[in-house]
């Protein structure tokens, strides 16, 4: 009987529950069907509205209401009125709305776009034009809470139908003054952003500005202010350390400056500085500075500093480049390196094919440098260089210039993937006027840590004077003419690997000389070398111990001398080697007078050094 | 006046004197630091080849005590020691033919204590310790005997220098 009556209680009392739900459910149905029914002809006329003051159409498929306060649209298009392909497309976007009654602020407080598509060039070019507008129009919003999603989005750097779409993602939250964003882009290596700042009447305070991908990171700061943008920070990018990074750029209303930007990278400083015109980003002059760190010298890289100056127009064919660039050498190399490099460049154009080369034309590079203590001048003419930009990390350049009188070809690769990068390069040259003569050859290079370089040379009918080697056999053999030698064909294969040089079979000819062998020098200055030289008659009359040979020996001119070098190189020990024209002079000469001879040639060589005692016994 | 020059007389004798005590003691000194080597008394003989450099540092024994105390840490193996007694020598004679034999000394403990950047820096040393011809002979000597009575013969060739002990090859530096 209790029971019967407990139950029959309940269930009154559930069927009130049950009506009571059942009539908000209508209540709650009937407002989502009429603000369902209401929402498409609000939101094509909110549309319009937008479309009118922003310039740019919104379209849809579909809106509804969810309850409690979301509308949601699938299928959103926004295209820049008078264009045909969409800035901004997305699968689905909902708004999030807080009541009135229960906030004061903006009613919209969350804006989820999935799978957004941005068309990069459109809404570059439309935020170009319509930046003033809709910096005025953000103005406007209250100061509320925002937060503002877009999971699955793409960005496509290219034509829509023909470029690759980059995916990325973000999270924004607006709160006060206070903007925070994190997200992350990037197909095969991800990188995640995040950015933290202070936004006010005259600018954005940015307390961090980071990007990550595990192997190279970013992390800067600073503040724009009016027109000055001020940043500091560092960045590690794939073992390359760009420390203390402080740079100043003014935005005036013609023209942004760069008035300062200094860095190091790995230790090494970085200066730069320069304007642009605000609407020809390539109408600028800039100049770039780099100093090497003192310490460690590298002893494969003795690169001192280098200052660079630009100068850019804008002309009917495109952006035109003229420049200067200046490079200094540490402890220059006295035999071979150049001790410092001026280049003047002129008439430079850029032009990218296909998105994947880059082609530069150069009307004319004038280079002056120092080496072996002398001034030289090189003018190559019409210099055309194309690189192949598709792998990210590695560039191929073809370069092709025309330099005095002669023609030079190169086929260069560039591996940036790792640090120090790696320079490969294939080259060949002929017809070049070089020494009164015509130089041609061809090398393979490889400069990383250190510099290798190999290959063939050969000039033709060139004038030799007073290279180191004629100045040492001058001295060596008293033979004065040999100082300036005419009409010489040469011809060696080099290769240098560091400091070391080696130079094989070198074959010099010339009317009153016939020369064969190697020279090989090492990284400690040492050298390794043997020959055989055979001197005209005329030549070897001038040499006092050449007229003794010719006196002891009929016809010696006839013979070659074999001779070998060795130790340092300023300081190089003589021999003369076994052959026929030694056995001859020998089979002349006592024991005693070929010591004598000896004896000589080393006190001539030995400035101020005494011959060394048989014994010196302090007993 | 005559008093004057008799007295300046004898103080210019006084003068004169002192080196000639000197380079007697030194010779003293020297035979008795050479009798100790000889004795295989070594610990005695360096100690009498130090006091040469301590009493007599000018006198003709100076740079042969010198080399002896580099050769004295060799035979003791105390190679840093012998290697710092050498490199002075070489620094403060490096016109001396005796200077390459320290050099060939600083070659063979770099060699021996597994130095190869020292050994580049003596062999680089040696190499231009010298300008040599080589015209009808293909090598060049010197020789030397040291305190410690080694005879030491040095054989200069146009790419390497070989030092000689006592007629044994000791080293050889290659240039």
């Amino acid at each position: 009987m209790i029971i019967t009556s407990y139950l029959r209680r309940s269930l009154f009392k559930w069927k009130y529950a049950i009506l009571i739900i059942l009539m908000v459910s209508a209540l709650l149905a009937a407002l989502t069907f009429q603000v369902n029914r209401w929402l498409p002809d609000y939101a094509q006329s909110f549309s319009s509205l937008i479309a009118q003051q922003s310039q740019a159409q919104i379209s849809f498929r579909t809106v509804h209401y969810r309850f409690p306060g979301y509308i949601i649209l699938k299928n959103v298009a926004v295209i820049e009125n008078g264009q045909k392909n969409p800035l901004l497309k997305a699968n689905k976007v909902v708004l999030g709305f807080s009541f009135p009654l229960f906030s004061s602020a903006f009613p919209l407080n969350s804006i989820n776009v999935d799978g957004m598509t941005i068309n990069y060039p459109a809404m570059k070019g439309y935020l170009t034009q319509h930046y003033k507008m809709i910096y005025a129009w953000a103005e406007t919003l209250p100061k509320g809470k925002m937060h503002f999603l877009a999971p699955n989005g793409r960005i496509f750097l290219a034509d829509l139908a023909q470029a690759q779409a980059i995916p990325f993602n973000f999270d924004l939250d607006l709160h006060q003054d206070h903007i925070n964003v994190h997200g992350a882009y990037g197909n095969k290596e991800r990188s995640n952003f995040e950015l933290k700042g202070l936004v006010n009447n005259t600018g954005i305070d940015l307390e961090k500005l980071t990007l990550d991908n595990g192997r190279s990171s970013m992390n800067l700061w600073g503040s724009w202010v009016g027109n000055n943008v001020e940043w500091k920070g560092f960045i590690f990018y794939n073992k390359i350390y760009i420390l203390d990074i402080d740079g100043q750029l003014r935005i005036q209303k013609k023209a942004i400056i760069l008035k300062q930007l200094t860095f190091t990278v790995n230790g090494d400083a970085v200066g730069a500085s320069g304007q642009c015109l605000n609407q020809r980003l390539f109408q600028c002059d800039a100049d770039i500075a780099y100093w090497r760190k003192a310490d460690p010298v590298d002893p494969g890289n003795n690169l001192k500093n280098i200052n660079l100056h630009l100068h850019a127009q804008n002309t009917a064919q495109g952006p035109l480049l003229n420049g200067t660039v200046d490079l200094g050498f540490l402890e220059p190399d006295p035999y071979f390196a150049v001790q410092n490099l001026h280049l003047d460049f002129s008439g430079l154009k850029a032009r990218i094919i296909n998105g994947n080369f880059l082609v530069l034309k150069i009307k004319q590079l004038q280079n002056v440098f120092l080496a072996q203590s002398n001034n030289h001048q090189v003018l190559l003419e019409n210099i055309l260089a194309s690189f192949n930009l598709a792998k990210p990390f590695q560039k191929i350049i073809t370069l092709s210039a025309e330099i005095l009188g002669g023609h030079y070809h190169d086929r260069i690769s560039l591996d940036t993937s790792f640090h120090p990068w790696q320079v490969k390069s294939q080259g060949n040259f002929d017809g070049i006027k070089a020494y009164q003569g015509q130089l041609s050859g061809n090398f393979e290079a490889l400069l990383s840590k250190s510099l290798e370089l190999s290959g063939h040379i050969a000039l033709h009918q060139g004038d030799l004077n007073n290279t180191y080697f004629q100045t040492w056999l001058v001295h060596m053999l008293q033979m004065p003419s040999l100082s300036h030698v005419n009409g010489t064909d040469l011809s060696c294969r080099f290769k240098i690997e560091g400091r070391s040089r080696i130079l094989d079979d070198i074959k010099l000819r010339s009317d009153d000389l016939d020369l064969n062998g190697f020279f090989h020098l090492d990284a400690d200055d040492l050298v390794s070398s043997q020959a055989s030289i055979q001197f005209s008659k005329n030549l070897l009359k001038e040499s006092p111990i050449g007229r003794q040979i010719i006196g002891l020996v009929r016809g010696a001119w006839t013979f070659p001398i074999e001779f070998s070098l060795s130790g340092n190189v300023h300081k190089m020990n003589f021999q003369w080697d076994n052959s026929l024209l030694k056995d001859k002079v020998r089979q002349h000469m006592f024991s005693l007078f070929e010591n004598m001879v000896d004896q000589r040639m080393n006190a001539r060589l030995n400035y101020n050094v005494t011959i060394p005692n048989e014994s010196v016994d302090p007993e | 006046m005559k008093q004057y020059v008799i007295i300046l007389s004898l103080l210019l004798q006084g003068c004169w004197w002192v080196p000639c005590v000197e380079a007697s003691d030194a010779d003293v000194k020297w035979n008795e630091a050479v009798s100790s080597a000889k004795q295989a008394e070594y610990d005695f003989a360096f100690m009498d080849f130090n006091t040469i450099l301590e009493l007599y540092p000018h006198s003709r024994y100076g740079p042969a005590a010198e080399f002896a105390i580099g050769e004295y840490y060799f035979l003791e193996n105390n190679l840093p020691m012998a290697s710092d007694e050498f490199l002075d020598f070489y620094a403060k004679y490096p016109q001396h033919e005796e200077a390459l034999i320290a050099l060939a000394y600083l070659y063979k403990i770099a060699q021996t204590r597994h130095l190869p950047e020292e050994m580049k820096k003596y062999r680089k040393k040696a190499a231009s310790f010298r300008q040599l011809t080589f015209i009808f002979n293909n090598n060049k000597y010197f020789k030397y005997r040291s305190g410690f009575q080694h005879r030491y013969k040095l054989v200069y060739y146009i790419d390497k220098v070989e030092l000689y002990d006592n007629n044994k090859l000791f080293t050889e530096v290659p240039f």
